[in-house]
């Protein structure tokens, strides 16, 4: 009986762990991949990171880059986002 | 057995895919191309060597003082297909492009019996932790071995004229043939 209880703690601390190891990997391609849905999408350069993929990964660095793209008129959604 | 004895042994004599024939289903399927050789040993080696620190401290410190010995199995599958979930988890992350190439045969290491056995050999031949270390050593790198050459052969093999019906996998097993005979004299 105790073996199997133990056994059970086991695949619940496993468990725990992977999910905690997926969280931390891919938390921030799951950012970028809404942030680069928040951005015009026209990849027009003008922001100077070449692309809105660009765009994304700097906005993730730094909040206040955001300023930078002139196309995107409601800035405060994004800076809401990030803020949560 | 001193450790080097068991770390050669099973390195050369007691090869896992040549002599024990376990793992064949990754060694045919993943030795169509160097780097896929490669990522799947080095991918092996890491999970059997955490797998074989944990199963041996689990068997010796929850599964034998409490008198349960008949979950060893379910006990090893479950560490092994957690540390398979996680290799896949930072393979996924760090390696796209061997992610991709190595498709299914990733998760199916879960299932590859070489993992199971050489954790079972460890337990069943009551090794101590260095002893089992060296175990899991020994095989995975023998693994490695002679996934790579038989990846160097198979691509040097597909380039030749070869009769129609042995091409592919036939031609492949004969090899695998050979190579065991070879393995199994050197002594």
């Amino acid at each position: 009986m105790i073996g199997v209880i133990s056994f059970t703690l086991i695949a619940f601390i496993f468990a725990i762990l992977i999910v905690l190891l997926n969280g931390y990997l891919f938390s921030d391609d799951e950012k970028l991949s809404k942030l680069e849905e928040m951005l015009p999408g026209y990849n027009c350069g003008s922001c100077g990171f070449g692309s809105c993929k660009g765009m994304a990964k700097a906005i993730l660095k730094d909040k206040e880059a955001v300023y930078k793209c002139r196309p995107l008129r409601d800035k405060e959604e994004i800076l809401k986002y990030l803020g949560e | 057995m001193n450790i080097i004895t068991i770390f050669i042994t099973t390195l050369i004599t007691e090869n896992v895919i040549l002599t024990k024939f376990l793992g064949i289903c990754s060694f045919l399927g993943t030795s169509n191309k160097e780097k896929n050789a490669l990522g799947m040993g080095i991918s092996v080696t890491f999970v059997v060597l955490i797998s074989t620190i944990l199963t041996y401290l689990i068997n010796k410190f929850i599964l034998i003082p409490t008198n349960s010995a008949y979950l060893q199995t379910i006990t090893f599958i479950l560490v092994i297909a957690c540390f398979v979930q996680i290799t896949e988890l930072i393979i996924k992350k760090y390696f796209k492009d061997l992610y991709k190439s190595l498709g299914i045969y990733l998760p199916l290491i879960t299932t590859n019996c070489a993992v199971f056995g050489i954790i079972l050999t460890n337990i069943r031949s009551n090794y101590n932790l260095i002893e089992s270390i060296s175990n899991a050593l020994g095989s995975c790198l023998g693994f490695v071995l002679v996934l790579y050459i038989f990846t160097l052969l198979r691509e040097k093999i597909e380039n030749n004229d070869i009769l129609k019906s042995f091409k592919g996998i036939p031609i492949a097993l004969i090899t695998a043939g050979i190579m065991a005979l070879i393995f199994g004299r050197l002594v």
